[in-house]
Order: C-alpha cells, then sequence, then structure tokens
C-alpha cells in the first residue's frame, strides 16, 4: 500500500520496528462464488487483478485480499472507491453477489524494520516464520479481530477495525518498545 | 560456621563485589552468586520461618526445589513475595527480607505454635474449627487469615513490563544439562526447528560439579565443546533463565523467561512468557535429591547434599566448619570428597547401607573420612543450628551410639527423577524398586491429538543416574522422537564413557528405622508445611487412604514449593503405614507451572491503556472532551450522561430528557449493530429470522423486528431498512451486532447453505446520530440538503442524501418518542458532523443526551430493551408483542418453541407497567409478593420489576415489570418488598406512560 501516495500518517511511533497507523484507505468487501469462472472473469475485468488463491494477497495497484472462502477484500485510493465499485457492479450484475464499502470500518496500520515478524509474534498466535510474502492471517492480535500480511521481508499490513485502532497501535507500539527484542528471528 | 573459602566458585567472580541487604543488614557477595550462596558466605544460615509452628528454617538446596528460603525481594513497586534465595541472582542494591515472623527473625513470638505442636496434629484445623458453627465466620476465620500467608502481600502497583511470545517448533528441549544438550546435538543433524531451555543461566547442569572428567574432557571443557557446537546451528535456539513451566494438550508448551530479574534495574521487559506450539517436546529436567527422615531433620544446617557440593564447587562457600554426611546412596560421597579436597573437614559419613558404598566410598576412605555403613542419625543436638549429631545403628537405636560434632549435615535420601512436566499432560510413571524412585513409564507416554506420543523424557529424568547411562540414554532416546517431529537422522555409534562402578542405593523412609513415635514426632517432611511423619501416620489411621486426601488433610507438599522434596518421603510413609506398596498409593497430580510463575507474565502487555480493548464511536473524544460520564456497554464507552458543573448524574440526566422533550437532544448512537443483508433469499431468510414479515417491506420503509433463538426467547430486536430489491439493513441492538451477524452466518453456514444470501457487519462503517425533539426538523432544514418534510420523508421511512456537505443516510425513526431521526454518515465524517449539528443546533440550545436519558424516555414510552424486559427466559408474547409476530407466516426461529404448552400457559409472567402510589422509583429488579410460601419455605412471588426509572417527563418514579397474567390485572395493587423491610405498593397500568397514541413522533 505504500505506493499510494494519499494516505495520510494518523501518527507513528520508531521502537526498533517502525508503527504507523494510515488514513484514508479504500476498502471494498467482496462476497461471491469464487469456483464460478464467470465470477472469477468478471471480477478480474473490474479489479485488474485475479481472484487470490486461499491465504493469498494480490499485491498489485489494488491490493486484493483472500479473507474467507467467498469473500474477499480490495485495497485501494479512498477516491478510487466509487468507481472501483461501479465497475464491479457492472461487471456482477446478474450474479448473486455483495459489495460493501468498508473503507471507514476499517484501519490499516503498517509495520516496518528488519524484526517485524517477531514484533507480531508479541501479539498472534501464528507461526510467523512460515509466512510468506503476499500470505494473509486473520486472527487476533492480543484480544482483537485482526488480518495482517507481509508486503515484503521488512514490511508488512495490519487492518483491524476502527474503533479498537487505539488499542491496537497501543498494542503494536508496547510490542516494539526498545530493548523488548526477542532476537528468534 | 558457613563462610567464603579463600579461593575456588566456578561461578563467582572475585574481583567484583555486590553489596545487598538482607533484613537491613548490609552484607556483600561477588557476582555471580545466587542469593543463597551470598547469604550464606555471610554465615547467615537461618533463613526464614516455617508456616505452621514458626520454626527456624536455613537453605536446605542450591535451586528451584528450595522449600525454605522463601524471601521477600525488592521495594515498593518491584517487591515481590516468596521469592527462592537460591535462584535469585545476586545483583548490586539487592534488597531481601525473611518471611513469617514477628518481632525479628531471629526471636519470633509465632514460634508459641511449635511448643504447641502436639495440640496442633494434621486436620487440627478442621477438628477444631467447625464448633460452634458461628464461631468460624466471626472468630476463627478471620483469626486464621490474620496468621496466613508467607510473604507480605505488595503494597504497590507492579511498574514493570512483561510480555508474551508465540513460537512454533518441531522439537523442544526443556533443560540444558547434559542430557538436553547431547539430545539438542543429535536432532540438530536433522534440520528441525529446536529450540531448548535452560531454567538457570548455566548451561551444563549437575555435569561440572559432579565430575571432573567427562572422557578425555574436563567436565567444563566437554559443555563448552557441546554449547560450541549447538550454536553452529541456525535451526537450534538456545534461551537460558527460561523455564519449561508447563506443559499442555496438543504439544502447547509455555515457557517462563527471566529476562531482568539478575539486573539491577529493568532494561525492557521483565519476564516473557514463550506461549509454544511444539510437535514433539523432550523433558530432560533432571533429578532431585531427596531429603533423608530422621529426628530434627529441620534444623537449620541440614541440607542436601548435592547443594552442600554446591555451594563448595560453584560458589567457594563452605556450609560449615565440620560437614557430616548422612546417605542412603554412593552420590552423596562426591560431597565428602569434594569437601575434603577444598579442605572442610568431613568428621563422618553415615551410610544406611550395610553394605556401604561402591568405588566412590573406597575414595572417601583413602582420603581418610571415616565412613560407618549400617548406620543413622538418630538425634541432631542445636536449635537454630546444627550443633552435633548422635548416631547409631540404622536398625536398631539402641546400639552403637555416638555423639559426633559438626555443624551442617549433607543428607541424601536418593533422587528423584523430576518427572513433573512430563507427567503435566498425563504421562505416567512406574516405580522402580531397585532405584527407589518413579520414572517415566516409556510405554504410557503423553498423547497428542492423533494419540501418539508426545513427550518424551531423557536423561535422569528418565530416571538414569548414572553419567554414562544419561549421555547414552539421551542420545539413543531422542531418535524416535526426532523422527515423530518429521526429522531424518542416521543412527550412530556412541562412545560409551566410563564412570566409577556405584552400589545401588537402599530405600529409608524413616531412620533409625525402629524410631518410636517421640522420634517420628520430630522428623519432618515438609519443612515449610510443617508436615511430619507422624501427621502422615495419623491421616492413614484416620482413613485417608487416597494420596490426595491425605495431601489435603495434612497440607503435606501443598506448599510454595509443591513438595518437590517431600512428596516421594511422604507417600512412601502413607503407604507402609497403610500397609501398601508404594506403587499402589500413587502420586498426587503434578500440575503445571514447575515452581510459581509471575502474575505479571501471565498478564503479559494486558494492563492499563491495554488490560481490555476499549471500543470507540468516531465521536468518544468529543465526548470525553465535553465531561462525558461514561459507562461500558460491551466493549464500547458510551456517554452514560452529560453532567455540568455542580450536577449530580441524576440531575444531568433529568436535564438532558427535559431538554430533548421540549427542544432538541442528539444522540451519538454509532454503537448500534448493522448489519446488510443481501441476495435473491435475503427476504425469505429475514423472515425466518425475524419473527414478523420483512421480505414484504417497501423499499424505503423501516420496520420494527424481533429475533428469537431457535427455542423461542427473545434475543434481540431493532429496525429494520430495506434498500433494494435484494438488500435489507438490520440495526441490532449495540451488544448484539457481533453474536447476530455469527448466528446469521451459522445459519447461513450450516442449514441454509443453499441459500443466496451474504452478510456484511458494516457497524463500524457509520457514525450514527440520533436527533431528537420537537425541533430537530428546523436543524435538519437548517443544515440543509435533502427533504426532511413530513410529506418527503414519513415516520418509518428512510432516505439517502446530502446533509450539509455530508452523506447522509437519514432515517426517521424514534425510540424516545419524539420527532426523531436517525442520520448515518461514513465514520470518517462522523465527528465533523456531530459538530456541525451541535454548532447549527445552539439557536435549539441543542444538548447531548447519554444512555440513561435514552432508557427512561423509551421506558416512559413503554419500549422494551433487551437485556432488561428480557434475561433469556422471556418471550415476545410475555411482552405483549404478539402485533409484532406475524400469523401467516409457516415458520420462523422460534415458532415452534412458542407453541409449546409451557410458552402458551396463561399463568406466565406479562408485561405491564407499574406506578407506586407513593410516586417513589420501585428497586430494580425488586419482587412482587403474592401470599403464601413456595416449596422452600419462601414467600412467594407474583412478579418483578424489569426497568426502573424516574421520569423528569411524568415528575414520579415508572416502572415496567413482568407479572404473573399481568395485562388483566390493570388498576390491581401489587406489594414490593424492600431489602430495608418496608414494603412500596404499586398499581399495574400500561407500560406506555407518555403519549400514548404516539402523536409527537408523527408530526
Amino acid at each position: 500500500m505504500s505506493d499510494h501516495e494519499n494516505e495520510r500518517v494518523v501518527r507513528s511511533y520508531a521502537g526498533y520496528v517502525k508503527v504507523s497507523e494510515k488514513t484514508a484507505a479504500g476498502m471494498l468487501t467482496v462476497r461471491g462464488d469464487f469456483r464460478s469462472s464467470k465470477f472469477k472473469t468478471s471480477f478480474s475485468k473490474a479489479v485488474g487483478t485475479k481472484v487470490p488463491k486461499e491465504r493469498e494477497v494480490i499485491l498489485a495497484k489494488n491490493n486484493v485480499a483472500w479473507m474467507s472462502p467467498d469473500e474477499l477484500l480490495i485495497l485501494c485510493d479512498h477516491a478510487d472507491v466509487s468507481s472501483l465499485s461501479q465497475n464491479l457492479q457492472i461487471e456482477l450484475k446478474g450474479q448473486h453477489h455483495m459489495l460493501v464499502n468498508v473503507s471507514d470500518a476499517r484501519t490499516l496500520f503498517e509495520v516496518s524494520g528488519f524484526s517485524i515478524r517477531e514484533v507480531i509474534a508479541k501479539l498472534a498466535p501464528v507461526d510467523i516464520a512460515t509466512l510468506q510474502i503476499g500470505e494473509i492471517r486473520r486472527t487476533r492480535f492480543s484480544q482483537i479481530a485482526a488480518a495482517f500480511w507481509l508486503t515484503s521481508e521488512t514490511s508488512l499490513s495490519v487492518i483491524c477495525f476502527r474503533s479498537v485502532a487505539d488499542y491496537m497501535f497501543s498494542l503494536l507500539k508496547t510490542s516494539s518498545m526498545p530493548n523488548s527484542k526477542v532476537g528468534d528471528f | 560456621m558457613s563462610k567464603r573459602l579463600a579461593e575456588g566458585g566456578l561461578l563467582i567472580d572475585r574481583n567484583k563485589p555486590i553489596r545487598f541487604e538482607f533484613n537491613g543488614k548490609k552484607l556483600s557477595g561477588f557476582e555471580g552468586d545466587t542469593l543463597a550462596s551470598a547469604l550464606l558466605s555471610n554465615d547467615q544460615v537461618l533463613v526464614g520461618r516455617s508456616f505452621k509452628y514458626h520454626r527456624p528454617r536455613g537453605i536446605v538446596s542450591s535451586g528451584s526445589e528450595e522449600p525454605n528460603a522463601l524471601i521477600n525481594l525488592g521495594e515498593k513497586e518491584k517487591f515481590e513475595p516468596n521469592q527462592r534465595a537460591t535462584t535469585t541472582e545476586l545483583f548490586d542494591g539487592l534488597k531481601a527480607a525473611s518471611q513469617n515472623h514477628w518481632p525479628s527473625l531471629n526471636f519470633d513470638i509465632g514460634v508459641v505454635n511449635n511448643y504447641l505442636a502436639r495440640f496442633l496434629p494434621a486436620g487440627f484445623y478442621y477438628k477444631m474449627f467447625i464448633h460452634p458453627r458461628p464461631f468460624w465466620k466471626y472468630i476463627y476465620e478471620p483469626f486464621i487469615r490474620q496468621s496466613a500467608g508467607l510473604g507480605r502481600a505488595p503494597s504497590q502497583k507492579d511498574n514493570s513490563q512483561y510480555e508474551h511470545f508465540y513460537a512454533f517448533y518441531d522439537l523442544v528441549i526443556v533443560g540444558g544439562g547434559i542430557a538436553g544438550l547431547n539430545a539438542a546435538l543429535t536432532a540438530a543433524e536433522s534440520g528441525l526447528k529446536i529450540l531448548i531451555m535452560e531454567q538457570t543461566p548455566e548451561w551444563g547442569g549437575r555435569c561440572i560439579v559432579d565430575f571432573a572428567k567427562i572422557g578425555n574432557e574436563t567436565s567444563s571443557e566437554y559443555v563448552s565443546r557441546l554449547l560450541s557446537e549447538l550454536r553452529k546451528f541456525q535451526n537450534v535456539t538456545m534461551r537460558s533463565r527460561m523455564m519449561g513451566a508447563g506443559i499442555y494438550d496438543h504439544g502447547y508448551i509455555l515457557g517462563y523467561e527471566r529476562l531482568n530479574d539478575h539486573l539491577a534495574a529493568d532494561e525492557g521487559p521483565r519476564h516473557r512468557l514463550w506461549r509454544i506450539r511444539a510437535k514433539q517436546i523432550i523433558t530432560a529436567t533432571g533429578s532431585i535429591e531427596r531429603p533423608v527422615s530422621f529426628p530434627s531433620n529441620d534444623i537449620p544446617g541440614v541440607m542436601l547434599a548435592s547443594a552442600v557440593r554446591d555451594y563448595a564447587t560453584n560458589f567457594g562457600v563452605a556450609t560449615g566448619n565440620k560437614i557430616a554426611v548422612y546417605t542412603n546412596n554412593d552420590d552423596a560421597y562426591r560431597t565428602a570428597i569434594t569437601l575434603n579436597e577444598v579442605g572442610i573437614e568431613v568428621p563422618v559419613i553415615v551410610d544406611a547401607r550395610v553394605g556401604g558404598g561402591g568405588e566412590l566410598a573406597d575414595r572417601a576412605r583413602a582420603l581418610g573420612i571415616s565412613v560407618e555403613n549400617g548406620k543413622a542419625i538418630s538425634k541432631v543436638f542445636g536449635k537454630k543450628r546444627v550443633e552435633a549429631i548422635r548416631i547409631c545403628e540404622h536398625k536398631d537405636s539402641g546400639k552403637g551410639n555416638e555423639k559426633i560434632e559438626c555443624d551442617c549435615i549433607a543428607m541424601s535420601g536418593g533422587w528423584s527423577p523430576v518427572v513433573h512436566l512430563y507427567s503435566h499432560c498425563g504421562g505416567k510413571l512406574n516405580w522402580d524398586e531397585k532405584l527407589a524412585l518413579f520414572r517415566p513409564d516409556s510405554s504410557a507416554k503423553p498423547t497428542s491429538y492423533d494419540g501418539m506420543p508426545f513427550v518424551t523424557a531423557v536423561g535422569s529424568a528418565n530416571g538414569f543416574l548414572l553419567m554414562q547411562e544419561v549421555l547414552k540414554e539421551a542420545r539413543a532416546g531422542c531418535l524416535d522422537v526426532i523422527e515423530a517431529a518429521g526429522g531424518k537422522i542416521k543412527k550412530k555409534s556412541f562412545k560409551v564413557i566410563e564412570q566409577e562402578y556405584e552400589n545401588t542405593p537402599q530405600a529409608i523412609w524413616v531412620s533409625p528405622q525402629d524410631a518410636d513415635i517421640k522420634e517420628r514426632s520430630k522428623i519432618w517432611l515438609d519443612f515449610q508445611n510443617d508436615v511430619k511423619v507422624t501427621d502422615v501416620q495419623l491421616a492413614a489411621r484416620e482413613g485417608f487412604e487416597s494420596v490426595e486426601h491425605a495431601k489435603r488433610y495434612t497440607t503435606l507438599g501443598m506448599a510454595t514449593d509443591q513438595g518437590k522434596l517431600s512428596n516421594i518421603n511422604g507417600l512412601a510413609i502413607l503407604s507402609s503405614s497403610l500397609g501398601k506398596e508404594i506403587p499402589q498409593v500413587g502420586t498426587t497430580t503434578f500440575r503445571p507451572p514447575y515452581t510459581p510463575i509471575s502474575l505479571g507474565s501471565i498478564g503479559g502487555s494486558a494492563r492499563d491503556e491495554l488490560f481490555q480493548p476499549v471500543r470507540k464511536t468516531p465521536i468518544h473524544d468529543w465526548h470525553e472532551n465535553n465531561g462525558a460520564y461514561m459507562e461500558p456497554v460491551g466493549q464500547w464507552r458510551r456517554p452514560f450522561c452529560y453532567p455540568q458543573i455542580g450536577e449530580t448524574y441524576a440531575k444531568a440526566v433529568d436535564r438532558e430528557i427535559n431538554q430533548a422533550r421540549s427542544s432538541l437532544g442528539l444522540l451519538d448512537a454509532s454503537t448500534l449493530g448493522k448489519l446488510l443483508v443481501t441476495g435473491p433469499d435475503a427476504g425469505k431468510f429475514l423472515d425466518m429470522l425475524y419473527t414478523n414479515m420483512m421480505s414484504t417491506l417497501k423499499i424505503g420503509k423501516c420496520r420494527y423486528g424481533l429475533m428469537c433463538s431457535e427455542n423461542g426467547f427473545l434475543i434481540d430486536d431493532g429496525v429494520v431498512a430495506r434498500i433494494d430489491e435484494k438488500t435489507w439493513l438490520c440495526h441490532t441492538t449495540s451488544g448484539g451486532a457481533d453474536s447476530i451477524y455469527a448466528h446469521m452466518e451459522e445459519w447461513l453456514q450450516t442449514e441454509w447453505w443453499d441459500w443466496k444470501v451474504y452478510v456484511a457487519n458494516v457497524t463500524e462503517q457509520y457514525a450514527q446520530i440520533g436527533v431528537v425533539g420537537p425541533n430537530a426538523r428546523k436543524l435538519l432544514e437548517k443544515i440543509g440538503g435533502a427533504d426532511v418534510s413530513r410529506e418527503a420523508l414519513g415516520f418509518m421511512e428512510w432516505k439517502d442524501g446530502k446533509l450539509g456537505k455530508y452523506d447522509a443516510r437519514i432515517f426517521r425513526i424514534s425510540f424516545s418518542g419524539e420527532l426523531s431521526y436517525e442520520i448515518a454518515v461514513p465514520a470518517q465524517q462522523g465527528m465533523a458532523f456531530w459538530g456541525e449539528l451541535i454548532e447549527a443546533g445552539k439557536e435549539f440550545q441543542v444538548m447531548p443526551y447519554g444512555t440513561e436519558a435514552l432508557h427512561v424516555m423509551r421506558a416512559e414510552k413503554g419500549f422494551i430493551m433487551i437485556g432488561d424486559e428480557t434475561d433469556g427466559t422471556v418471550i415476545p408474547q410475555d411482552l405483549n408483542l404478539n402485533w409484532a409476530i406475524s400469523k401467516k407466516k409457516d415458520d420462523y426461529l422460534g415458532k415452534r418453541a412458542q407453541e409449546r404448552s409451557f410458552m402458551t400457559n396463561p399463568g406466565r409472567w406479562k408485561l405491564v407497567g407499574l406506578e407506586t402510589l407513593d410516586g417513589s422509583v420501585l428497586p430494580d429488579g425488586a419482587y412482587a409478593t403474592a401470599d403464601g410460601v413456595n416449596t422452600n419455605g419462601q414467600k412467594s412471588t407474583q412478579g418483578r420489576v424489569t426497568s426502573s426509572y424516574f421520569s423528569p417527563t411524568l415528575n414520579r418514579g415508572i416502572a415496567m415489570g413482568l407479572v404473573i397474567n399481568g395485562p388483566a390485572r390493570g388498576g390491581e395493587i401489587i406489594e414490593f418488598p424492600k431489602i430495608d423491610g418496608t414494603v412500596i405498593q404499586a398499581k399495574i397500568t400500561s407500560p406506555v406512560f407518555y403519549d400514548p397514541d404516539g402523536e409527537k413522533q408523527n408530526v
């Protein structure tokens, strides 16, 4: 997502990794039948990327994340939400699907640095050492629901509900405090 | 006396002195000392008092099994009770204080219990404090509580940081002694991802103290070589100061890492709790030496033989000037030899075995140490310190009596494998008659989800006590484990390492063997809890045959050391008292954690702002900045009211209601659940979920609906809006958003998986604001945009449009009974929109109102609230909501249940209004009494209050309640007794107190 220039940073913290909360990310939830080739064709036509495989995030201009066997999340510029959603509506017309703008329901964080994996390992019960770049995990961060994916070896994105953004920021901040490095990865 | 030797001490650096305090006394030690070794080097043998009799207690061990040397450590926000001096590393400025005494360690009033000991046998508390009954509550319990507990409770908040860490390994090895290190090295080549942890700061376990050489190398060289070989493997993680605290189902294991406890000041988190999933676990946890049960074996100066040589070798500390050794096995001879080498006098080795020891015994004799075979210690002279012993023949205490001067006794009753971790998850044990120890049963290891073993003990933890056996077993024993973890390994032949020949130990559970009752009542099993041989024997006589019952009755093994030293000795006494074999009696259950772990580590980072997530609406900060008194609603915080300066909460609520009813109020309703339901079958789906028809709702319209569980009980309510041909927006209660969303998904995924419906929880996408009151329309018209006139937007209608510059979805719905709009805007516009409403509303004296005003206004209107009028046993019919239950539909969730005889019983409690005759407010939850008593002899009841408030609109108390056959009893007066003994009379009325015809909301 870092290539979207109009994303403002709401707040950030530099511990032994850097944590920033972004605002104005555009997010669209799409639900439909991934087994249907018609759905797949319509989706790629409208969004420009194919339907991701299980637990895959397609890293492109518009990131597309697999959320469940019938749910995808498109991350795009906030300004592009309505045009993307119009394209999808046109292409998916007549097919059973759901299309919802969830841009304001969720908050996006970016974590970057050399030890990002172990910072997440303090919060999420995930075997993060085996996580691939472009693989998404829906899990919990301490006591809240979250999803995250590696965008490179030194950066990852986290999304959570907007109402708990303060909690998420504090979690990531506390986990990346200087002197708290584990050194296991 | 105990003292520092002139030289020696593998772990200490004599060039780095460290100052510390014990009971206010300034003392010094060296870097590398434990608190225990530093105390001993200062002749501080007495370190505490026992729990029950307040007897003087000295350091017994050198490790985590220590029962006695428990101290209050640190001060203020760093204070922690019950810390083991033996595992506390010394740092500059350390402050420690002994526990469980008054006024001082040396002179303790509580020791009077010691002289009452014969009146305080096992079970004393149970027998004594049962009569007379009322005494327990008012006299006994307060008194016992006063004297309970060893350490002090901290008086200040802990200011250290803690954290959790989730980790995944193929193989986790607990224990960094030679067994663990060899197992790790064997496994490392397989490429498995391995973690090896060691609870102390040092790797190598007992090996360096116990063996001068291993093969051709010194034991130090041997351990260093293993470590450097292991460090070459990238796939091996090594952590010291990390204890395996517990093993749980499915390969879950807790590692307790102490990062800062050896430092004078915190650097980062103090403790880290590793929450690990492992495919396979090896416990190489070693073994613990057992005390010997002889009279007065609890006097300070009586120590474990292994500890005595640890202090000499590792810390250069002599635990006494003259140290007698008492043993039933060959290993303790190592202590005598070590002491002799560093120049400490060993006046005698008392060996219980008639045949005595093997090669080590010969070596001791060759050094000129006197060895007495077949002997026992029958008396210890001294009170706060050992002064001398009397020995006798083990089998006949009348013979061979001799008094021998000594100030320390190094005892060894054999070794017990540390099987705790192995046993946590169900590993079974076998009694090894020859070695007199419980060892893991290799055919009954703990099993994982697939029924396959996942924990394996190796080395002395597996009952192999000889070093050459340990080395062989550690490598051979882990081959299957490596394979089970997914690794491949070539079998190698191992070099056999030669070791001294050792004679087998001889189990001695009471010594001397013929000790009479007077002597047995001085033989301590559990040093911390004061449990003696006679207590266990008494428990057996009184019928406590199960080891678990005997444990609880006597408190054996229930102290903070969890019976690490006392357990085996205690159950051996129990089994012999019962005339059973030891394996028939068995062990008590081993439970995690292995040794106590800090509460801070369990909480991890969940403290202060991270204690619990607080959900915040987009307008949350405004509420806080404007003095709102917040209340928790689920994980949300919502304003209860907005008190002005000098105003009580109750007055604020009244003001807010009056303002909303007379002019204009604003409500942050963002927490309301919003579920979008779409698809060709969405109408059919909602008709099943709600009791009324939703499929017939016209686009642009809203309808109030009820949702029931399949048992017919009301679970949620809210307004549903039809968005388009295929789409409905369902509002749920604030607390119900997540659960109703899950409820919908469950029915869609498990029952109606072929219905074409998708659901999305869009609760947080919107800020939703209630604009309420006679001037509500004027305010929206002032802001301008969408037409919100009566004609353009009727009651129970919605529309999308702009309000000012905001993208609004405007619902004309009312929960207050006033003219009211609920306006949803994208969450990011929420705060600005709220600000504009506040600003533009000034001419109408706009005020925000909180949840309490919301509740009162809805109660004035007789609107039910999920959680007040419902409690999981209430069906819509109880609330007279039959109008919202479709009779046309074939089915809906709960329909069939609501037709059952109990649900249609005319005697059900039903919703009514309650007006107190004196205008006062009924207590919430109060019961209305009826004539007669129930089967329990309690007064019969005929109803209860479900909501009760002071209504500023009516200037009196109003309430709703559920009353037997209530709606048919209008005008009847029923009585509600209060807890102060007075009674409030209330008249049954309609629950709608305000504007029954709904004229105000429909303007």
